[in-house]
């Protein structure tokens, strides 16, 4: 509380924040806030440029935000021309009825924050099949957020336990665990990701994919967590009070739960929320080539996988939208990574 | 004898070779004795409490026989070893004020303690052991020191309070390493004080490792002059400052009249 109250404070602790609580809020409550399935797809509207909203058109007596209708012509190069069609307008609803859902999984509702009526709305434009990319990418958040934050706390674990471990009992122990990591940390990620997902079958279903991504990612960021506990253990161990638990005859596993690991506390929430960026980008590279979460899926990595081409980018610029989400999103967990470390520093605190 | 050391030696990995900190040291205490072990930095007095409770360093060496109440518990294993310590060998550490964690309060550090070494799980079954030893030691105003962090309460409350924390396990021998040290005079006599009671209430056997003599003199049945990791002499505490017969005995009392003349 203390320390949420300090990263309110800090102006851009306090922005990081707010942003972040936006997205997981919106990624959350992704149905509703979407007006369309994440896979209905629609041939005519195949990379339909963001919509353009209109509030007020004299001629047609329509006040109010509305649309017009889309249709295309075709050019020379066999690429579609999108134009609107001013006789038709579709105003846009607020909490329209739209395809059905269970709210948060527990009640069935059709209610979205907004819709077009019979018009199809593409907030952010349409991919190659038709999609609603903003659509798309409030799905695709569910999983590009949550591997995150899933990763990150996965191999914080393992870093805590591995790193008090071998730090606390020092010797043997710690020289076996302290190979190993370096023996992973020696791998550059991206290779050691790929090799690993390579090492398990092509054609997993969706929520195999997402676990074995959080698997994989925890694999390869466990290492350099556990070293730092491992120090921070290793001059821990040395306090008066960790020698007092052990002349009382406390158990080991105690001792290290209670007086060992608590105190690198400040550290590993610091770390957790820096390290949380790495595995948004790792997930994203994994899908963006294609063994990641697989279509119709929408993660932000694959979302960015139609955007590869340079033709692509040229032509429908706004297939990049996702890969803002992916940046705005790091940025902002490095804002708060930042803030939150000047905030536990204990020798800033002093001046 | 409850408690006998027998040819005990002790060696550090230094850089090149092992040094000796304890070579071939034995003596023995009987049950309800203060027995006090002497002797000047350096000279395995340390050591020697941390031997008896096998919480050497794994680097180090070491051999010899530690017998407690007729079993040799010298290198037990860890779990016989957790049961012992604690349980029935207590130790008191020289600098209060870092023998609890300074994120716990002290009422918590009690609780984990007594829950987890007398597997007692009623809380109020747990208050009326934690009132009870702060009682024997002596602690003013329980209430409010229980519910403080280690950093709020004076050096001289924190030893009493690592006393009683010692004896709520009841063990039945007391090891007692530098307990004064670090704290002014007036608190060092009450703490020897409050020692002399403990044995007398409880029927402790004391062992009191220090440095200083004229702690020695008021306290100890025996004593025990450590020098360079051996024993030079064992003699009745009355004795050796009468008659000393070691050379560097000697000199140690040289030394301490004086700084008294």
């Amino acid at each position: 509380m203390r320390i949420l109250k300090q990263i309110i404070k800090n102006r851009l602790g306090s922005i990081a924040l707010y942003v972040l609580i936006l997205l997981y809020f919106s990624v959350i409550f992704a149905p509703f806030f979407a007006p369309y399935p994440y896979d209905d797809d629609d041939v005519l509207h195949s990379y339909a440029p963001p919509a353009k909203i209109h509030f007020l058109s004299l001629k047609e007596k329509q006040f109010g935000p509305f649309i017009y209708g889309q249709t295309y012509e075709v050019n020379k190069y066999y690429q579609r021309i999108y134009q609107e069609d001013r006789g038709k307008i579709h105003p846009i609803k607020f909490f329209a009825k739209g395809f059905k859902y269970k709210f948060l999984g527990l009640w069935e509702t059709d209610r979205h924050l907004f819709g077009a009526g019979e018009g199809k709305i593409y907030l952010l434009g349409a991919d190659l099949k038709g999609r609603d990319i903003f659509t798309r990418i409030l799905y695709g958040g569910r999983i590009s957020l949550s591997i995150g934050l899933i990763g990150a706390a996965i191999s914080l674990f393992i870093g805590l336990i591995v790193g008090g471990l071998s730090g606390y009992f020092g010797g043997r122990v710690d020289n076996f665990t302290m190979r190993i990591c370096e023996m992973v940390m020696m791998i550059p990620s991206f290779y050691l990701m790929l090799a690993l997902r390579a090492s398990f079958p092509p054609n997993l279903s969706s929520t195999q994919v997402y676990l074995l991504i959080i698997v994989i990612l925890s694999f390869i960021g466990w290492a350099s967590t556990a070293r730092i506990i491992r120090g921070m253990a290793i001059s821990l161990r040395e306090n008066e009070y960790v020698h007092a638990a052990k002349a009382i005859g406390l158990s080991h596993f105690k001792i290290i739960i209670r007086h060992i690991l608590p105190h690198t506390f400040s550290y590993a929430l610091v770390a957790i929320v820096l390290r949380i960026p790495a595995y948004i980008l790792g997930e994203a590279g994994l899908s963006l080539i294609g063994l990641g979460i697989q279509e119709p899926e929408a993660s932000w990595g694959n979302l960015l996988s139609s955007a590869m081409g340079i033709v692509n980018i040229r032509l429908f610029p706004w297939i990049l939208i996702p890969g803002l989400f992916i940046v705005i999103t790091v940025v902002c967990f490095n804002m708060l990574g930042d803030t939150l470390r000047d905030i536990l520093d204990p020798k800033r605190k002093i001046l | 004898m409850i408690l006998e050391v027998k040819n005990l030696s002790v060696s550090y990995q230094g850089r090149t070779k092992y040094v000796d900190a304890l070579k071939k040291v034995s003596w023995a205490v009987k049950e309800g004795e203060i027995l006090s072990i002497v002797g000047e930095s350096g000279s395995g007095k340390s050591t020697l409490a941390l031997s008896i409770l096998n919480l050497l360093l794994s680097d180090s060496k070491s051999s010899g026989e530690v017998i407690f109440k007729g079993k040799n518990i010298f290198k037990a294993a860890e779990k016989e070893s957790e049961i012992l310590r604690g349980n029935q060998i207590g130790l008191i550490f020289q600098e209060p004020a870092s023998t609890f964690n300074p994120v716990l309060s002290i009422q918590y550090q009690f609780q984990e303690i007594i829950q987890s070494k007398l597997n007692i799980r009623s809380k109020s079954q747990i208050k009326k052991i934690i009132f009870d030893c702060l009682e024997k030691t002596r602690v003013r105003e329980p209430e409010r020191i229980l519910k403080s962090y280690p950093h709020q309460l004076s050096g001289g409350q924190l030893q009493r309070v690592a006393i009683a924390l010692a004896i709520a396990l009841k063990p039945t021998v007391l090891i007692a390493d530098e307990p004064t040290s670090s704290l002014d005079v007036t608190i060092e006599s009450q703490i020897v004080h409050l020692f002399k009671e403990l044995r007398d209430e409880l029927k402790l056997t004391i062992i009191f490792i220090t440095h200083n003599l004229d702690l020695v003199k008021s306290l100890a049945d025996r004593v025990v002059v450590l020098y360079q990791g051996q024993v030079r002499e064992i003699k009745k505490g009355e004795d050796l400052f009468l008659n000393p017969e070691d050379s560097y005995t000697k000199s140690l009392l040289d030394s301490f009249s004086q700084l008294e003349g």
